[in-house]
């Protein structure tokens, strides 16, 4: 049932459609992204208790939590990289509980892992030239992206894995965008790296997000995704405990999430 | 100087060849993470099925080399890939070597079955016969054809890997696999690809030196050793460094060969063969490896229960009591087979400590067991039981002194360094016809076989094979249960930390080069105990009992068995003892037989924990389920934890202090 669901996808997956521009935090007609009673585990661990969550198109949604709540597990299950084992994942209309993960990427589904999303011992422009699958020549994939990352511009013959931090992350970013994605998830940009450069990333973030595509941020530190987030959902021990607009969950968190410090 | 040409050309020769054999093995392992130690195999099999098409059946030579290169290496590649290695990714390297293993065995053995090896069949180079001169050197035509396939293998590769998309695909597999899956590639394929290109170089191999050596099953797939030296000197990663590694020694054999006064002095004649193992394990100690890795060591398949002393005692009363009853049932032949799998089982279990516990491998406890054996030939020859102490100690003093420089090597570096230590043993050590140590003449196997005697137990002595038989499974008990005693003590607690993460065990300020040569040898040993009884039981042995290759189905089987566990040891000893006791019937199962232990060893990719753990976990599951049925308890895997931690990123509230304080035991406020 499942794997006839995505034998049968559309060519744009879940590529935006219509309108390009649609202004952040403006929920579409329809929801990128449901999720109904989702569960998921560790052999014999539940680590998502049930999450239901509806994640409208457009905008940046962010996923909130602390430490083992299950954020990256969730990442994960969406991206075709961890079983389900319970509940369903509908992604712009289909349902893909059982995707391959390279299937999902292929229909327009990027996830940035946690750590450095990228290939370590691969050039700069090497980790480029690994989008194929759109059908647009690498020299094309490349001339957009230093269009858009001069930065890397610079670093093309570099190996990636000799790159700072806060490089290697947007090297993950502009990697990403070259796939041209429909929904793109990324978890704990801001792992390691100093709080300029995680600004610095997320203002690019905004600025993708600002070109029609879904981005879905898992955050353990709140303040500067709340920044630029449209809407927000709080995730503890696999469940969602909370779920608004940014400055909603902003004035709760500080009681539910980081305990009795309320700044 | 015309010499000297003469030499260094075929030095390049045979460098050729190596670097083909050596570049497949890089490519392999790069990509999926598994040293193939059935490359020379597949090689050795590349070259028989190559005679067959081209000599047997008089196919013409391209279109044998086109079928055998181009069509079955490739799909052989594919179907190893496909059905063995894809499922690796979580395993220890010690089941990943072990399934390569498996494969090496089967294709052995199914090499000495297909064809017999009592046949001889010339081997006819390519196109011999013509010839060129090159600065006065006369040089064959078939030379000139090795030297141009490997140029041109060796600038393809290059412009495969780094030139083409396929490649890229390859390399990027090697750093992140699931990250190619995130980008929507396709890591299987790229995987795919790269064992069908391995396996068609490993076979291109084989065929280019089978006219140099004879058509022979053992030493074709053993030549791969060399191999294993190139890939080395190109630390597994560079295919640069592989080309001059093997560059380094084909033109030392070479020169070898030439100039080293082996016609005067006997002890040199065998050196130019072991050059290579000599390059191996220097190689293997003086580059640099990686520090210990930090982080979180992963979670392998493997688990093993701790064992207890209450069942360790009963099954040893159940093993020797089955020994007493089985022994008069079995037939003079069966009851030999038995007896040597209980030996081998005994050797078998020295491998539980450093394996199983301790997570080394070693592919030369048969070297050792050969030690043991020969130091019992010569200190006794009534069977005084202070033989087999003597057996234990130099067998034990030669292990730590060969593990003093594996010391910092791990995994698969430590594996390969004790391959080269038993195949060093094995084509010159053993084959020597003296040793002399401190003006005492050892004499070896210089007459082919030694003569041992069976050791002398009070009120058993002159055992008969009988009481022998019973005698091996009492040892075999005794050392088992010393084992599961060791596993118990804070040894044991050690090797397993050890196993689990080096770096964490440095950081709580374990020493860990003094836990690894103590396990080392112990298991030394152990070993050499095995091997002197082993030798006890055939009363005149050789060398090839206790050869490099002898030590591949005890591993395999070990392992089959589980070889974090004594009674692991055991199957894999029974194990042994069936397959030769079957394989004695009659020729067709001789020749099944010796193709099984490489089958037994190709399924731990499926159940990595041995067959012994998986039916005592089918057991406890049913005892679970019975259990569950009478007390009908609730579950608890649903139950909502007691209490949850906020995480590291804000500070405790009182209650979760409270909490920790109680747990801890400390003082309120403290």
């Amino acid at each position: 049932m499942t794997s006839s669901s995505m034998a049968t996808a559309s060519p744009n997956g879940v590529h935006p459609t219509a309108e390009p521009e649609r202004a952040a935090g403006t929920a579409g007609p329809e929801p990128i992204l449901q999720l109904s009673d989702l569960r998921a585990g560790y052999g014999a661990i539940e680590v998502l208790h049930g999450i239901d969550l509806m994640v409208p198109a457009g905008g940046i949604f962010a996923v909130l939590g602390p430490n083992g709540a299950g954020k990256s597990t969730l990442l994960k299950v969406l991206a075709g990289l961890h079983p389900v084992s319970g509940g369903t994942i509908v992604m712009a209309g289909r349902e893909v509980n059982r995707a391959r993960p390279d299937d999902l990427a292929r229909s327009g589904l990027c996830l940035i892992p946690e750590g450095r999303g990228v290939f370590a011992n691969l050039t700069v422009e090497e980790n480029l030239r690994l989008i194929t699958h759109l059908g647009a020549r690498p020299a094309e994939i490349e001339e957009r992206t230093y269009a858009r990352f001069p930065q890397l511009a610079v670093r093309r013959k570099q190996v990636a894995g000799t790159m700072s931090g806060g490089e290697q992350q947007m090297l993950a970013l502009a990697r990403s965008v070259a796939t041209d994605p429909g929904l793109l998830l990324i978890d704990e940009l801001s792992m390691g790296l100093a709080p300029r450069i995680v600004e610095m990333l997320y203002e690019l973030v905004a600025e993708i997000a600002r070109t029609g595509v879904t981005v879905i941020a898992v955050e353990q530190f709140a303040r500067t995704i709340l920044g630029i987030a449209s809407s927000a959902v709080v995730i503890t021990t696999g469940r969602v405990v909370l779920a608004g607009l940014p400055d909603e969950v902003e004035s709760k968190l500080s009681g539910l999430y980081l305990g009795n410090v309320a700044d | 100087m015309h010499d000297l040409i003469a030499y260094t050309i075929f030095g390049l020769v045979t460098a050729s060849i190596y670097a083909i054999a050596a570049s497949g093995l890089v490519v392999t392992y790069t990509t999926s993470g598994v040293f193939n130690l059935a490359h020379g195999a597949t090689g050795m099999f590349g070259a028989f099925v190559y005679w067959q098409l081209r000599f047997a059946w008089s196919w013409p030579a391209w279109l044998a080399l086109l079928i055998v290169v181009g069509v079955l290496a490739p799909l052989f590649g594919c179907v190893i890939e496909k059905t063995l290695m894809r499922n690796l990714a979580d395993a220890t390297e010690a089941t990943k070597l072990a399934v390569t293993i498996g494969v090496l065995v089967a294709l052995v053995g199914a090499a000495l079955w297909i064809w017999d090896p009592q046949t001889s069949r010339p081997f006819p180079a390519f196109y011999a016969g013509s010839k060129v001169e090159i600065l006065g050197v006369p040089v064959t035509s078939d030379q000139l054809i090795t030297v141009g396939i490997g140029v041109l293998c060796a600038v393809g590769l290059r412009v495969l890997l780094y030139r083409t998309r396929i490649g890229l695909d390859m390399r990027a597999v090697v750093d992140d696999r699931s990250l190619v899956l995130l980008n929507g590639g396709r890591p299987d394929r790229a995987s795919m690809f790269s064992w069908a290109l391995g396996s068609m170089l490993a076979s291109l191999a084989g065929i280019l030196i089978a006219p140099y050596l004879q058509l022979s099953v053992i030493p074709l797939t053993l030549l791969v050793v060399n191999a294993y030296a190139a890939a080395v000197i190109g630390r597994l990663r560079s295919l640069s460094m592989t080309v001059v590694g093997a560059v380094i020694i084909g033109l030392l054999q070479s020169y070898a060969v030439g100039y080293l006064p082996t016609s005067t002095v006997s002890w040199l004649q065998r050196l130019p063969d072991t050059i290579p193992i000599i390059v191996l394990f220097i190689a293997l100690l003086v580059l640099p490896h990686q520090r210990l890795r930090g982080g979180a060591s992963r979670r392998s398949r493997e688990a093993f229960p701790l064992p207890t002393y209450r069942l360790a005692l009963i099954g040893s009363a159940i093993v020797v009591v089955a020994a007493i009853v089985v022994g008069p049932l079995l037939g003079t032949q069966s009851l030999f087979s038995m007896s040597s799998g209980l030996a081998l089982g005994i050797i078998g279990l020295s491998l539980v400590p450093l394996v199983g516990y301790g997570g080394q491998i070693s592919l030369c406890q048969m070297t050792y067991a050969g030690i043991g054996a020969v130091v019992w030939a010569h200190a006794t020859s009534r069977g005084n039981l202070l033989g087999l102490v003597l057996a234990f100690v130099v067998a034990a003093l030669v292990g730590a002194i060969t593990a003093l420089p594996a010391i910092r090597l791990r995994g698969l570096y430590l594996a390969l360094a004790t391959a080269a230590l038993a195949q060093f043993c094995d084509t010159f050590v053993f084959g020597l016809s003296s040793v002399t140590v401190f003006g005492h003449t050892i004499p070896l196997f210089g007459f082919g076989s030694l003569p041992a005697s069976r050791p002398n137990f009070p009120l058993l002595r002159e055992a008969s094979d009988r009481t022998y038989f019973v005698l091996l499974a009492a040892i075999f008990c005794i050392v088992g249960i010393g084992i599961v005693a060791l596993r118990r003590s804070r040894y044991g607690r050690m090797l397993l930390a050890m196993r689990e993460s080096p770096a964490a065990c440095a950081m709580l300020g374990l020493r860990l080069t003094t836990v690894k040569l103590g396990v080392f040898s112990l298991s030394a040993g152990i070993a050499g105990l095995g091997g002197a009884l082993l030798a006890g039981l055939s009363t005149q042995f050789a060398p090839d009992a206790f050869s490099f290759f002898q030590n591949l189905p005890l591993l395999l089987l070990m392992m089959a068995g589980g070889v974090a566990m004594v009674s692991g040891a055991f199957f894999g000893a029974v194990a042994l003892g069936v397959f030769s006791a079957v394989g004695s019937m009659s020729t067709l199962f001789n020749r099944a037989a010796s193709v099984l232990p490489g089958l037994v060893g190709v399924g731990l990719g499926e159940q990595p924990n041995g067959v012994v753990a998986d039916i005592a976990a089918g057991l406890a599951k049913l005892g679970r389920r019975g259990a569950r049925r009478e007390s009908a308890a609730p579950a608890v895997a649903d139950a909502e934890p007691v209490w949850e931690w906020s995480g590291l990123d804000a500070p405790l509230n009182k209650q979760e202090l409270a909490i920790l304080d109680t747990a801890l035991g400390v003082k309120a406020g403290v």
